[in-house]
């Protein structure tokens, strides 16, 4: 347990004083702290009817101390989430001869640019697999409800399904699927994805045997919810600072986020601004345009949760740009020489391949013919007759059925070199047309970005043409940019220029207004000094 | 008004009704598109910054639209500060309607978002300082003219078309966005795409059959809409027949006469005017009275000028009370939009006949003083005094808005809508194109074509769409 203290007033801190639980050890100061709670903040259990404190079962409660601190002491909004998790079955107890099976990758991708294969090996992965639910288990549910307290059929609820309850409530006469996980690759326990649960153990067990190949199973843990608090993202700047305590990070869970990556990335970006802070460098931010961490941290601080966030690809603007292939081009360079946490061996190759893909699309576009003669270097390409322009091996390249082996095999000098990033300049050839079409829209985009707003304007008051509605909403997000302002919801285009107008125009003649006032003064005294010159 | 243009060329419009010449203006990329293929000019740009004579014609059917000047504006000495076009074309709503659907048929062309001239010159930095304070109030105005004009053009047959599509399209998008983030974990069948495949079909159909059929069935409204509302027996209308001066509604001492709504179109000192005369607000137990009133509140809400008429016996002698009651009334029945001040409402105090002299006076003189109130004019339909000043004060109020670009016109409306609408179905046809090879990009498609008809219905955000996914598939943690 520890107590977290902040030093000095809000407007003046110096940092945090950590003091660990009355065991007696030292306090630790730190000038930037990043704070995970995950599920533990104020956490509650439950299984069944009955709740208990805690964030996950297993491990020791947490106080409702921190909340406290957050809520009362640092003025900070907060607000409950509810999540859950199955049950872990015992393998041995299954029947996985009545699933079905999923085998893994054969060719497993690693998931760091750095390495070329996995650790596992292929063979030595496990597969999953798939069953479903039957209308027993629909029953069970049912029957149970009033057994089991953490189910919330409000409209406060997400908008998807946390549970097999909430599955089965609201989509009920169907079959759901069921992916029957290993725990680990030598673990002895099946995670039930898609069995979310929370009524007492005995009927948890019951439901689990209404499904065949779990019919003789038996519960190691049973499933259980939490309830946990969460500080409202919008309080945070998009470095993942709270904007009324410099050097406080937040990351993961308690920002209202669900899910490991989401998590991970929130860890990364807390930490890299957090030790910005502490080397006393300028916070960074980074764009929706350029990355999904981006997307994330601006959808949480611009427009907060309602619900426990999960990353989709639909709420990406340019997801045809933000690629997992091309993760390494988008941000190793920002995070070697901007950010400072990569490392020079990740960068050099990072550079490497840039290079290589840079000469390998030069290569392609150099290598021009009329489309008759691709036509018979490629034949059954499904290239029309009637096209008779020149085209280059990258137009070549966009068509469905030509792959870069293809192209390669016909001009082996000059492409066969860049066979390593064949997938890789496949993809780039389908999308560039695509992408290159939303260059405009995304330097619209960045440039509001950059516009940053001043943290103490009292929008309420503002001297500019703003309607009520409007200075609400603004006083109660408080956006860090003008990019942010625009997407928030009651926003208009009119309150947007207004808005950008007086902050970088008035400010800028209020401040030029005071350098003048100073020169004046400046010259009163001059001319004062010298008011005995000689005739 | 304008016509836009996507990331590319722009197009506006400046001008309205009884004009002599209307200038389109186009910003961006494929301005020297719309200028090579549109005049005859020889392969070759014209001298930048000098006004030539030439024909504008359709770049695909090279018919001649008009004779008009042609300006050519490189960048960056431009308004926008991108390349920039300008035709100066006869101001007939025939012409622009021709040329502003041949500029929407160059690839690359939209109407322009209300503001977006503005708004790109003032992110190029070409606008001063007090230009720059007046960009909010323009940008409001242009938008509040769009969103009077669309709330018009939206209200009957062909707002349900609207609405009906962009509900299947949102449906569609969201269907696709299904497939492409949890077809792997959940269980989205195969079978979501083959009916997406259908939708887009039935939707790309409909929209061009919809393009072809010339707004048949659609009256041509044009002109500045002007509401006579008010309380039941103030004298509405009557006064709509005094100004038409015949008798087109009818007029009884019976409070609740006019059910629905009676138009008239006018001339006006010039001016084209549509007149309406509604049902007089307040409430009721008659539902058909119910209906009236509620037809008249929306006629509120799209009228480029309200007629707020008031029986003046009932208003308290002491004037500040009269303001007040009369302030109170205005915000009752405008918009929440508008400002009682500014000049979209007349105040008409009508029966003055029915008042002693000394209180018309007092009003007359009192209620001018009084800040925050509209323009105010003390008639008697019964007897026709204080008929004439009422025209003045009407046909310059009237006159103000005719001057004002950005009201009335439905023909720059529908040209915009057709260029959407024109859009829209291309973007659906990149849905069909790669539907087999790359559903990323063949859903780009479908969202291309959602926010081009989003920018006749309304924009829509990714949330609207995620809580359809949530609703339509059963999507786990």
């Amino acid at each position: 347990q520890v107590r977290l203290c902040h030093h000095g007033n809000r407007f003046h801190h110096h940092g945090f004083l950590i003091r660990p639980s009355a065991n007696g050890s030292q306090p630790i100061s730190a000038s930037s702290v990043v704070l995970t709670t995950g599920t533990f903040l104020s956490g509650s259990l439950f299984v069944g009817r009955t709740s208990s404190p805690g964030g996950r079962i297993g491990d020791a409660p947490s106080s409702s101390g921190l909340t406290q601190t957050l809520r009362d002491r640092l003025g900070l909004r907060v607000g409950r989430l509810r999540t859950g998790t199955p049950p872990r079955l015992l393998k041995d107890s299954v029947d996985l001869s009545l699933a079905k099976v999923h085998p893994p990758d054969r060719q497993p991708t690693p998931f760091s640019f750095m390495n070329t294969h996995t650790r596992c090996k292929p063979e030595e992965q496990l597969p999953c697999y798939l069953t479903y639910t039957t209308p027993g288990v629909e029953q069970v549910v049912r029957e149970s409800l009033h057994l089991n307290c953490h189910i919330q059929q409000d409209a406060k609820g997400p908008r998807y399904c946390p549970s097999i309850e909430s599955r089965v409530l609201r989509f009920p006469g169907r079959s759901h699927q069921v992916w029957l996980e290993p725990e680990g690759l030598t673990s002895d326990l099946l995670y039930p994805q898609g069995l979310s649960m929370t009524m007492p153990p005995d009927v948890q067990l019951r439901l689990i045997r209404e499904i065949p190949p779990l019919q003789r199973a038996e519960i190691h843990t049973p499933g259980y919810g939490v309830q946990y608090d969460y500080v409202c993202p919008t309080q945070l700047s998009p470095a993942l600072q709270v904007k009324n305590t410099q050097g406080l990070f937040l990351a993961g869970q308690i920002n209202g986020t669900t899910g490991y990556e989401e998590a991970a990335a929130q860890g990364l970006w807390a930490g890299v601004n957090a030790a910005r802070r502490a080397l006393s460098q300028p916070p960074a931010a980074l764009s929706r345009t350029e990355s999904y961490i981006g997307v994330l941290v601006d959808d949480l601080v611009s427009r907060g949760v309602t619900e426990p966030y999960r990353m989709f690809t639909s709420r990406a603007e340019f997801r045809t740009s933000l690629r997992p292939d091309n993760a390494d081009l988008r941000l190793t360079m920002k995070g070697r020489f901007e950010l400072g946490c990569v490392s020079a061996v990740r960068h050099h190759e990072a550079v490497r391949v840039r290079c290589s893909l840079q000469n390998a699309v030069a290569a392609l576009q150099a290598l021009t013919m009329s489309s008759t003669s691709w036509r018979k270097k490629l034949p059954g390409i499904g290239m029309s007759e009637n096209k008779s322009q020149t085209l280059s091996g990258m137009d070549l390249l966009e068509y469905k059925d030509v792959s870069f082996e293809m192209l390669a095999s016909v001009f082996p000098e000059c492409l066969s070199p860049y066979m390593e990033f064949s997938q890789r300049l496949k993809i780039e050839a389908v999308y560039k047309p695509h992408n290159d079409q939303n260059r405009s829209e995304i330097k619209r985009i960045q440039s509001e970005e950059n516009m940053s707003l001043p943290q103490d304007i009292d929008y309420l008051t503002l001297p500019v043409s703003l309607s009520q509605e409007v200075r609400e909403i603004l006083d109660r997000f408080r956006p860090s940019t003008l990019g942010a302002a625009t997407r928030l919801q009651g926003m208009t285009p009119a309150a947007i220029a207004n808005l950008f107008n007086y902050v970088h125009f008035t400010r800028r003649r209020e401040s030029r207004r005071k350098q003048v006032d100073l020169e004046e003064e400046r010259g009163e005294e001059l001319c004062k000094t010298n008011a005995s010159l000689p005739q | 008004m304008g016509l836009l243009v996507t990331e590319g060329p722009r197009l506006s419009l400046v001008c309205h009704g009884r004009c002599g010449v209307a200038v389109v203006r186009i910003s961006g990329s494929a301005a020297t598109t719309a200028l090579r293929c549109m005049v005859g000019l020889g392969n070759q740009l014209p001298p930048p910054r000098t006004a030539l004579l030439r024909s504008i014609t359709d770049p695909h059917s090279k018919e001649v639209l008009d004779r008009g000047l042609v300006l050519w504006f490189p960048a960056p000495h431009s308004f926008t500060g991108e390349d920039s076009v300008e035709f100066h074309i006869h101001g007939g709503p025939a012409v622009i309607t021709a040329v502003l659907q041949a500029l929407g048929s160059v690839p690359g062309m939209r109407p322009a978002d209300a503001g977006e001239f503005t708004r790109r010159a003032f992110h190029a930095g070409k606008l001063d300082l007090t230009e720059v304070e007046g960009l909010g109030d323009l940008i409001h105005a242009e938008t509040e003219a769009q969103r009077r004009q669309a709330l018009r053009q939206m209200s009957g047959e062909l707002g349900r078309l609207y609405q009906d599509w962009s509900h299947r399209l949102k449906r569609t998008l969201a269907h696709v966005e299904a497939f492409i983030d949890f077809s792997e974990d959940e269980l989205i069948e195969e079978g979501v795409l083959d009916q997406v495949d259908i939708s887009v079909c039935e939707l790309q159909a409909e929209i061009e059959q919809h393009l072809k059929d010339e707004r048949r069935g659609e009256r041509l409204r044009s002109g500045v809409h002007v509401v006579i509302a008010g309380a039941t027996n103030a004298g509405k209308s009557s006064l709509l027949n005094t100004l038409c001066q015949r008798p087109a509604a009818i007029v009884s001492p019976i409070a609740g006469t006019t059910r629905d709504v009676v138009e008239s179109a006018l001339d006006i000192g010039g001016f084209p005017v549509l007149l309406s005369d509604t049902a007089g607000l307040r409430d009721s137990p008659d539902l058909v009275e119910q209906e009236g009133v509620r037809r008249a509140r929306e006629r509120v809400q799209q009228a480029d000028l309200t007629l707020l008429v008031v029986d003046s016996t009932i208003l308290p002698s002491e004037e500040q009370e009269a303001a007040a009651l009369l302030l109170e009334h205005l915000r009752s029945v405008l918009s929440s939009q508008v400002q009682p001040g500014a000049g979209r409402c007349l105040l008409v105090l009508n029966k003055t006949d029915l008042l002693p002299e000394a209180q018309r006076e007092k009003l007359n003189l009192g209620l001018r003083r009084v800040s925050g109130l509209p323009p105010v004019c003390l008639i008697s339909c019964q007897t026709n005094e204080g008929l004439k000043d009422f025209l003045t004060v009407l046909q310059s109020s009237i006159k103000t808005m005719c001057g004002d670009p950005l009201s009335g016109a439905p023909t720059l409306t529908q040209a915009r809508h057709r260029a959407h609408l024109q859009q829209c179905v291309a973007a659906l046809a990149q849905y069909r194109r790669y539907r087999d090879s790359d559903l990323a990009l063949a859903a780009e498609g479908v969202r291309l074509a959602l926010t081009n008809l989003g920018r006749i219905t309304g924009r829509v955000g990714a949330e609207e769409i995620l809580d359809i996914i949530f609703k339509d598939f059963c999507i786990g943690k």
